[in-house]
């Protein structure tokens, strides 16, 4: 099996299952094979910020990466980016000159790790990069959703978002809000004369006090202002179901119990067919001890067989449900960069 | 409130996804039960297994955003009927999407009415993954100030104290016993203390190292030994804080695991 290089690989998966890793060492792959490539990870563990020679002091920017590091003799291109959606979030307002409306409260909790628009935030950042057409690969390391699944459907939320909140607060006024009137106005509540809306939301006030809704209220027009973004980063979505722009990888682990995952997985894969999906089964171990001779009822027999029966669960599912199935050894050792280095060595197999 | 705030009542379990916090949390209700406790094991998705409860006979209960919400709403506004109809609303519905930190103030909120209202009650909290259990903890800060007034801002403060007071709050960080997976443990664990929460434990699960079986001195091959050294030098590297190990198992069926495990675990608590 070989696997070409697309224009934007995607690792999914839950946390904890070297995802990061595994996302770092392909990035670090292309790059030895002349590729121009852009590595962006959500806020992974301080040790690979260390690893990849990155520090948080300035959060949303481009690093370049030294290969070096990796112990690995060739040179290339590798630009690495920690996920702030903290920065995408001021980008979009820059360019749609709502840095104002950005001082509300609610969009620094929209924005925290897990704040409810990580998806998105991610989503547009790396359409932000792929226009820049700077790169030849980028590879995303998504937030640790479920699958693959999560992440497409974590970014639709905001697609109900304009398809619902907004017709629902909006369509009662009667009119068209611009840019100028609620900018004006500020807070927008005092327009909500209307019927439902407005008894709903005075219900909505006893409950978490009238600032909060006028906050929600008025988030909720400033992301329909910069809406041309939004809406331009779903686009992407027709972008990464295409076999020729991606790559995905499902990333698990044979020391995590994720076998219901695999079958919830494949309960919903069916809609999202695309030929280049890969299930990446890492931290194999059976190889090794395969040949490791326990006698019958031992001690031995019994710890070699409950080590080799859960990757042999894991890859029997994988295979009835994915027809590509990349297999990563546990590498057993302390230093990330040799662990990346080792990966790297895999990724050339495939 | 003044109730029995110095017994360890609201147990909470999380780390990241599959480092096996739901086996962890159900030893651990088992083990109370055992103790003779009133035990709830408490989460938010409907567990995969639900009759395993049944086997075991622990007792469940799944505490549902929208549910709760809807109950919440109502007490605060004195009618079920408008909760409902503001619940409906896709304006409210988006709300709680947009902001996850809203509905686990709800359910904390919900959870503590519970240990509240029963006051030999223990509850088992099989947690959202670590990022979750961070936002639930730090929502009821965050929207503190948010909310500034509204009746909200004064369950949350209740909500503030009941978990600050005595010991009643007890949380858990399961992890697996990799170099990676254990400084993810710590990190969350020094969010977690800079929000006040002073009673926490890492669990580092599923060591092989620490298999009694190894104790028959069993000839692994290379590659294996290689591991649990490494194993051993990652958790010896992180002894600074509170750390709990439980073994690896060789048991298959959960039920099998769940006895086996149940006395380290229940050395936990």
């Amino acid at each position: 099996m070989s696997i070409t290089a697309k224009k934007i690989e995607i690792f999914c998966g839950t946390g904890g299952v070297g995802k990061t890793t595994l996302a770092t060492s392909r990035a670090v792959y292309l790059a030895t094979k002349n590729k121009k490539v852009l590595l962006i990870t959500i806020d992974p563990a301080k040790r690979l910020k260390q690893v990849l020679g990155i520090n948080d002091e300035k959060p949303g920017q481009l690093h370049p990466v030294d290969l070096s590091i990796f112990k690995n003799e060739g040179v290339g291109n590798l630009k690495a980016l920690l996920m702030h959606p903290e920065a995408t979030m001021r980008r979009l307002a820059v360019k749609h000159s709502l840095h104002d409306e950005f001082k509300n409260p609610l969009f620094q909790i929209f924005t925290k790790p897990y704040g409810g628009m990580n998806e998105i935030m991610a989503l547009l950042e790396l359409q932000y990069h792929l226009e820049s057409n700077e790169f030849d690969t980028i590879v995303l390391d998504t937030p640790p959703g479920k699958h693959f699944i999560d992440f497409l459907l974590g970014a639709r939320r905001i697609n109900n978002f304009f398809d619902k909140i907004y017709v629902d607060i909006f369509m009662h006024l009667g009119k068209k809000i611009n840019h100028s009137e609620v900018g004006k106005s500020g807070k927008i509540l005092g327009m909500l004369v209307n019927t439902g809306v407005k008894k709903l939301l005075t219900y909505l006030a006893k409950v978490t006090g009238a600032e909060f809704v006028d906050y929600f209220v008025d988030a909720v027009s400033s992301i329909y202002l910069a809406k041309d973004s939004f809406i331009k980063g779903l686009s992407l979505e027709l972008e990464l179901k295409k076999v020729e722009s991606s790559n995905w990888y499902l990333v698990t682990s044979t020391e995590h119990n994720k076998l219901k995952d695999a079958i919830s997985l494949s309960k919903k894969a069916s809609s999202f067919d695309h030929e280049d999906h890969y299930v990446i089964i890492n931290k194999c171990l059976a190889e090794d001890i395969h040949d490791w001779v326990a006698p019958l009822e031992s001690v031995e027999d019994k710890i070699k067989s409950s080590l080799i029966k859960n990757e042999d669960e894991l890859l029997a599912m994988s295979k009835e449900h994915f027809k590509k199935i990349l297999k990563f050894k546990d590498i057993l050792s302390l230093s990330p960069q040799e662990q990346v280095k080792e990966l790297v060595g895999t990724w050339e197999s495939y | 409130m003044t109730e029995n705030t110095n017994i360890e009542r609201l147990l909470v379990f999380t780390g990241k996804g599959g480092v096996g916090k739901t086996t962890l949390a159900m030893c651990m209700a088992c083990y109370l039960k055992e103790q003779g406790k009133e035990v709830l094991y408490v989460s938010f998705e409907e567990p995969e297994d639900v009759e395993i409860f049944l086997k075991l006979g622990i007792k469940k209960k799944t505490l549902e955003v929208a549910a709760s919400a809807e109950g919440y709403v109502g007490k605060k506004l004195g009618s079920k009927t408008l909760a409902r109809w503001v619940c409906e609303t896709k304006f409210f519905k988006s709300l709680l999407n947009m902001l996850p930190g809203f509905s686990y103030v709800i359910l904390l909120g919900n959870i503590l009415e519970l240990l509240h209202n029963d006051e030999n009650l223990h509850i088992v909290l099989d947690s959202p993954s670590s990022g979750h259990a961070i936002t639930m903890f730090e929502s009821c800060y965050n929207f503190k100030e948010v909310f500034k007034s509204g009746l909200i801002v004064d369950d949350i403060n209740k909500m503030l104290e009941y978990i600050h007071q005595g010991s009643i709050l007890k949380v858990y960080i399961a992890a697996l016993p990799t170099e990676m997976a254990i400084q993810e443990g710590m990190e969350l664990h020094s969010s977690l203390k800079t929000m006040g929460i002073e009673n926490i434990d890492i669990v580092i699960n599923n060591s092989l190292a620490h298999m009694k079986e190894l104790e028959q001195a069993p000839k692994l091959p290379m590659s294996l030994k290689a591991k649990i050294e490494l194993e051993k030098n990652v958790i010896e590297n992180s002894n600074q804080i509170s750390q709990k190990i439980i073994p690896h198992s060789l048991e298959v069926n959960n039920i099998q695991v769940i006895s086996d495990l149940k006395p380290s675990v229940g050395h936990c608590a």
